[in-house]
């Protein structure tokens, strides 16, 4: 039986590691469809107004 | 004199520089990260305004933190204020008792799928349809998948970064990513034999 638990590792030097291996971690059928679709993700991206961070510098000028 | 690229600062010297009062170092900041942390919001709000909000208290936040003297999160300055944001999406969706196109379970209802191509695709040709549809698509995920796809991608967290946020294990959130996919490609699919038995 295989136990899944962090309780005995040390998180300070384990944790980037893991998640490093984990972070390539995905199938290679996943990969290859999350690859394919990047393209299309990408072109949702999208910025604020300009007026919402004028805003924003405004908040912090006024303090 | 030389002069400094304010562009080639790292983030922590940005928030150094913006702590003792240089207010373009704030402007740098928040210019180096809008997309992200904006793209991130308004995928889970699905509002142009209440993102534009939501982007706005946010960096309030951040402000009010960083000249508190509060911001302990050195080198880490991004996924804290993503942590910043997705807590604000959340409590914005506990104030209007309204949770995002959510199930608890993994999976998703395909017939509200079938029935939401038949609705938006009537009139429309499929090409200019794609980014509104996979918009659409992602909508439709889980919200606990919806968000790991959304900080993963858009804000370009690592795994380790968005277990922190989340609150759940580097393999949960993993675990997440690829439900997400899966579920995306099924979805994709799906709306693939739909409009072509239409």
């Amino acid at each position: 039986m295989i136990e899944i638990s962090t309780s005995g590792t040390n998180s300070l030097t384990n944790t980037k590691a893991e998640s490093n291996l984990l972070a390539d971690d995905l199938g290679e059928d996943e990969q290859s469809f999350y690859c394919s679709i990047k393209p299309d993700l990408n072109a949702l991206a999208n910025n604020p107004a300009e007026k919402t961070i004028s805003s924003i510098l405004n908040y912090s000028k006024s303090l | 004199m030389s002069t400094i690229n304010i562009q080639s600062i790292s983030d922590q010297e940005l928030i150094n520089q913006y702590i003792h009062g240089h207010e373009p170092s704030l402007e740098e900041l928040i210019r180096r990260h809008k997309s992200k942390v904006y793209t991130s919001i308004y995928l889970l709000v699905k509002d142009t305004y209440l993102a534009e909000d939501i982007f706005q208290d946010t960096f309030i936040k951040v402000i009010n933190t960083l000249k508190a003297g509060r911001y302990n999160e050195e080198g880490k300055f991004l996924p804290w204020v993503i942590r910043i944001a997705h807590n604000l999406v959340i409590d914005h969706f506990r104030k209007v008792k309204r949770a995002p196109v959510v199930t608890t379970v993994e999976g998703f209802d395909i017939f509200e799928v079938l029935k939401f191509y038949d609705e938006s695709t009537e009139d429309k040709i499929i090409r200019e349809q794609t980014y509104t549809d996979l918009r659409e698509l992602i909508h439709h995920l889980p919200s606990e998948q919806k968000e790991v796809l959304i900080m993963r991608h858009y804000a370009d967290l690592s795994f380790k970064e968005i277990s922190d946020i989340t609150g759940v294990s580097i393999n949960t959130a993993l675990g997440r990513m690829r439900y997400a996919l899966n579920n995306l490609r099924k979805m994709m699919l799906t709306r693939e034999l739909s409009l072509k038995n239409t």
